[in-house]
């Protein structure tokens, strides 16, 4: 017999109620309801995330306890078996329609309890027959930045470490080196002699950022969107490093959004609140383009220098713009193919 | 040798070994395609009609008119947004009765600033005529031209634009990509007295230079060594 299995028949033996009848003879009265418990855990096959499960609903029925005996107002329980289940759910891309539906109830629940006003959290899919893209017109942008404001306020972005998804670059006329731009102006603009060039995420065709996340946290939509499961991401900024555009941004601390200024009109892969420690980027405004809107900086540009559309439609604008100027790609060396061509006038 | 099991543990750690190899071996050739995809290809696969979301909702609002190119035969299949409900001072027969001289101060209009080619080339009878046409504009040629469709008056001289703009890479669409395909009026963005874009400040000021990385440059080995 070798060594494991007969550790098993004594861990078995001690555990069994019939073996442990001699133990319990001194108080015919004692409570065998543990042992017998262990026993049937014990002959019941469990995998890694049954058993994590098991032990979270334990943990919340304790947790709730508590709460419930310190907290008269009740409703605290609740929460806390809302945690426990968000914390254990899928990737997204798992999910099936009922436990999408459930995870997006159970954030509603949550952010209404943190913020003051319940989200409405879309999961709309990517619609066939669509595949976005964008153009920027070089000669356009003035560099008022009125697409970067929008921007933040769309997406919910952290004003407490200033995040933003665009950059406008001031660039020199003559020049084209991005190294030599300088991304953090601010005076009266346009400045003479020079011009103004917008990155974001570009929503590469071959995402190198999608290649490298080691757990399936970020992909890229049928429709060209490049998403990411912020509550599957482990932070590890893999996708940060390989991204050539610096398109992805990184939650440090945990993201301040003033409570009145929460867009609450949300997509479970778009703005939703994030947390400390996740990636985050464009997403092209998921939570307005799905639903045929326009993003938030093609809506609020004023000189009318970025265009947006469907990429598979021969009579949208961006195919005209594709078919009849001069248009470039940053870094197109690198056969990322981003969806995000610049053009001039 | 001694031990009675030694002689099968060693066929099950070759077989093992074999296994592994193979493993390796397939893993070297993985599941990624010879060549990225390029957008081109998926657009020239994909492409078609496409029945985009539903966005009759959002253009129900919008006050609109279809667009007009004269001598065209077929009719223009998206909209402009309309001018003269959003006019104040507009048509000017509201005021202005009689025939009005031009080269007298403007006193009610005060705050217009014509800075549009210079004066030698436009002047306020370029596009107003306060004598016969009162609520309207006016073509080069004299005539009447309704304010819902000054693109066709900028485009006597910026037709370049024109084109951009029926075409989509100049101007602006509203509301929604899909659907009904509504878009700003030149009016919508410009001032027609002064169609360049004023300076101002920025609305936002961005992280400082030393918190955002700059996108780094890709330095190809034969030019750095010819740099060295």
């Amino acid at each position: 017999m070798t060594k494991s299995s007969s550790i098993k028949t004594w861990v078995r033996r001690l555990l069994n109620p019939e073996a442990l009848r001699y133990l319990a003879a001194d108080d015919p009265e004692g409570d065998r309801s543990f042992a017998e418990g262990a026993a049937q855990v014990m002959d019941k096959q469990l995998d890694r995330r049954q058993a994590l499960k098991a032990i979270a609903g334990a943990g919340a029925a304790g947790a709730a306890l508590v709460q419930a005996a310190c907290a008269p107002l009740g409703g605290r329980s609740e929460e806390a078996q809302h945690r426990w289940e968000e914390f254990f759910k899928k990737n997204y891309r798992l999910m099936t329609e009922t436990e999408r539906a459930e995870t997006v109830t159970r954030l509603t629940k949550l952010a209404a309890d943190d913020r003051g006003g319940a989200p409405h959290i879309q999961t709309t899919p990517a619609q066939p027959g669509v595949l976005f893209g964008y153009a920027f017109n070089i000669s356009k942008c003035k560099g008022y930045q009125d697409c970067v404001k929008a921007c933040i306020h769309e997406n919910n972005l952290d004003r407490g470490e200033n995040m933003q998804y665009i950059r406008i670059f001031e660039i020199e006329n003559g020049q084209q080196s991005l190294a030599s731009a300088n991304g953090s102006y601010y005076h009266e603009v346009p400045a003479d002699g020079h011009y103004y060039l917008g990155t974001q995420c570009f929503h590469c065709e071959n995402p190198p950022c999608v290649d490298v996340c080691p757990v399936g946290a970020t992909w890229k939509e049928e429709d060209g969107i490049v998403v990411v499961d912020y509550d599957w991401c482990i932070g590890c900024r893999y996708c940060q490093a390989a991204c050539p555009y610096f398109g992805r941004r990184f939650n440090w601390s945990a993201p301040q959004v003033p409570p009145e200024s929460v867009n609450r009109e949300q997509h479970y892969l778009g703005n939703r609140p994030r947390k400390k420690g996740v990636m985050e980027k464009c997403t092209f405004c998921i939570q307005r383009t799905r639903q045929g809107k326009l993003p938030a900086c093609v809506e609020a540009c004023p000189t009318g220098a970025r265009v947006f559309g469907n990429l598979l439609d021969p009579n949208s604008e961006i195919r005209y713009v594709l078919a009849n100027k001069k248009v470039f790609r940053l870094k197109e060396e690198l056969g990322t193919e981003p969806k995000f061509w610049y053009f001039t006038d | 040798m001694a031990f009675p099991g030694n002689r099968d543990r060693h066929g099950r750690h070759l077989t093992r070994m074999c296994l592994l190899s193979l493993l390796m071996l397939v893993g070297c050739s993985g599941p990624k395609p010879p060549h990225p995809a390029r957008v081109a290809d998926t657009i020239a696969a994909h492409e078609g009609p496409v029945q985009g979301p539903d966005t009759a909702h959002l253009t129900a609002e919008l006050n609109r008119v279809r667009a007009e190119f004269p001598g065209r035969l077929q009719a223009a299949d998206f909209f402009v947004e309309t001018r003269v409900n959003q006019l104040k001072q507009a048509p000017c027969a509201q005021c202005h009765a009689a025939p009005v001289d031009l080269d007298k101060a403007p006193k009610a209009h005060w705050d217009i600033q014509l800075e549009h080619a210079g004066n030698h080339m436009m002047q306020c009878s370029t596009c107003h005529d306060p004598g016969d046409h009162k609520s309207s504009l006016i073509f080069l040629s004299g005539a009447a031209l309704s304010m819902d469709h000054v693109y066709q008056q900028c485009g006597q001289c910026h037709f370049e634009q024109l084109r951009d703009w029926e075409g989509g890479a100049h101007g602006q669409r509203v509301a929604a990509w899909s659907g009904e395909r509504v878009v700003r009026n030149c009016t919508g963005c410009h001032d027609p007295h002064q169609p360049a874009f004023p300076k101002r400040w920025p609305v936002h000021a961005a992280r400082p230079a030393d918190e955002t990385l700059p996108i780094q440059e890709i330095s190809h080995p034969e030019e750095g060594s010819a740099h060295d």
